[in-house]
Formats: structure tokens, C-alpha cells, sequence
């Protein structure tokens, strides 16, 4: 495989446009924290995402680890050669989007989603991935007869929403329950 | 390594259940758990939907799955048996990527 363009809007301290000859050795030369590292680590990430999970990151999460630095879009595109056939990549990692295309611009990203790390494109194609709320609805239905449970489901639908993009994945469940608990408890009597 | 984790998670279930069924009868009549422990899996329940519908990972997303739950809404309000429901939202997120 060879890079042929590396482009990104944001990746730590990196930005800007960078083509490579496919038939000539490049070589990258630069004072000390300039961001060779940092290309380099693009060219991954392009690649293969960055990681986000905090059990085998604990401190810092390769997608926290390149954000960029002055608060620009959070992006890489790279154009690829691969066994004679041109693929462009790019993922922004603010949305969590990848795209795929083929030298004459196709998307052929399902042909390359699949495994633990990327998303799973045949349950989307499925619909499936939106079943399961539908189905927490479906039991949720019943219990919302009257006007007290009915606000309490809408709080908690909020209070999870809102603190999700803060804590790790569990806890908006783990606060809610805690929340309706003292609610609950701290009520007056009827 | 592994084994030590799952004898302690086995354990720790087993105390859970344990723990669950030794609660004394007196705390169970308290007025005011009985008219709390109704709430939580209406607010868990809620927050599911909530946190499935609209994210990915951590990142709050907004795209077919909101309609699916729109559908799954209204199949609810009409009364609709729970594998209808299911269905029609998994139906309309799919058709929606069609388009």
C-alpha cells in the first residue's frame, strides 16, 4: 500500500495538506516537536480510528490523546494505493463518521466495516441497532398511565442525554438510578 | 488472572441475590420504599431508550434511529403488541437508509 495524500483540518498539533510522490522515497525533516510523530500517527488513525475506551487507556484515550489543540474540526483524510486500486479515507473523529471511496468515487465503505472495532454496518441495514430502544419502549409503555411516572421517564431520558458525553458508558444509567432513588426517598407523601 | 475475576464477579452475584432475599420484611413494608422502588426501572427504562436512540459510544448522535423511535412511539400509543412495535421501528431505520 501507498499514501499518496494525507489532509486534515485538526489532529493535535498537525494541520494542513501533504501529497507524497507513490514512486519516490519521502522523507520527513523537521525541528523537534514540529509533528512528525503527529503525521505519522494520522496516518494510522486514518487507518484504524483512534481508540476511546477508558479500560485499556487510563489516562489518556488516543482520541482525547491527538484532539486538536486550538479547538478546530477534529478530522484526517488519507488517498491510498492498494494493489492498484485508489482509496480515500476519511474519518472525522469529532462526529465519529468514516467514509470510504474508491478511485471513482464510490462509497465502498461496507465492503470494509466489520469486527469489534468498527461499526457493525449489516445490523444498521437491519435496523436493529434501533430495536432495542423500541423494545425498552414497549415494556416502558405500560407504566406510563399517569402523569407523575410519565414526567419522571421524560427527566430521566434528559438527565441521561445530558451526561453522557461526560462520563463513561453505564454511568448516565448509574445517576439516573441514583437520582429517581432520592427523588423517591425524599419526597413528600401523597 | 481471568479466573480470579470470574470467581469474584460469581461471588459477588451470589451475595447480591443473597443480600436480595435476606432484606428484613420490616424495611420492604417502609412506606416510602414502596413508593420509590416503583420509579427506578420507569426512570432506567426511560434512560435506555434515551441514551440508545440518541449516541453512539459518547458522542450524541441524531439519525435514523430517532425516527425509528417516532414510529415505535406511535405503534405504542395505538396500542400495538410489543413485537409489532419492535419491528416497525427496526423496519423504519432500515428503509430510512435505504433512501
Amino acid at each position: 500500500m501507498k499514501l499518496l495524500r494525507l489532509g486534515t483540518s485538526g489532529f493535535g498539533g498537525l494541520r494542513g495538506y501533504f501529497r507524497f510522490d507513490p514512486n519516490r522515497l519521502t522523507v520527513v525533516v523537521d525541528d523537534n516537536e514540529r509533528g512528525k510523530s503527529t503525521m505519522l500517527a494520522a496516518v494510522a488513525a486514518a487507518l484504524y480510528g483512534l481508540g476511546d475506551d477508558r479500560r485499556s487507556h487510563r489516562l489518556m484515550t488516543p482520541l482525547e490523546r491527538w484532539r486538536p489543540w486550538d479547538g478546530s474540526s477534529y478530522d484526517v483524510e488519507i488517498e491510498v494505493e492498494c494493489e492498484g486500486a485508489r482509496y480515500t479515507i476519511s474519518r472525522d473523529f469529532d462526529r465519529c463518521t468514516v467514509g470510504i471511496r474508491d478511485g471513482a468515487g464510490h462509497d465502498v465503505a461496507a465492503e470494509f466495516r466489520d469486527g469489534k472495532e468498527e461499526y457493525p454496518v449489516g445490523q444498521k441495514l437491519l435496523g436493529l441497532d434501533a430495536a432495542p430502544p423500541a423494545a425498552f419502549l414497549a415494556l416502558l409503555a405500560p407504566r406510563l398511565r399517569a402523569r407523575e411516572p410519565l414526567a419522571i421517564a421524560l427527566a430521566a431520558a434528559v438527565v441521561a442525554i445530558a451526561v453522557l458525553p461526560f462520563v463513561p458508558a453505564g454511568v448516565p444509567l448509574l445517576i439516573v438510578a441514583l437520582l429517581v432513588a432520592l427523588f423517591g426517598w425524599l419526597r413528600k407523601p401523597d | 488472572l481471568i479466573w480470579a475475576g470470574v470467581i469474584a464477579a460469581s461471588a459477588a452475584c451470589y451475595g447480591l441475590k443473597l443480600a436480595g432475599i435476606s432484606l428484613p420484611q420490616s424495611w420492604l413494608q417502609d412506606a416510602r420504599l414502596q413508593r420509590t422502588i416503583p420509579l427506578i426501572p420507569i426512570a432506567l427504562l426511560a434512560a435506555l431508550v434515551a441514551t440508545q436512540t440518541f449516541s453512539t459510544g459518547r458522542h450524541l448522535v441524531l439519525d435514523v434511529r430517532a425516527a425509528a423511535l417516532a414510529v415505535a412511539i406511535i405503534a405504542v400509543l395505538l396500542r400495538a403488541p410489543f413485537l409489532v412495535v419492535v419491528a416497525a421501528a427496526a423496519a423504519t431505520a432500515a428503509l430510512l437508509r435505504l433512501i
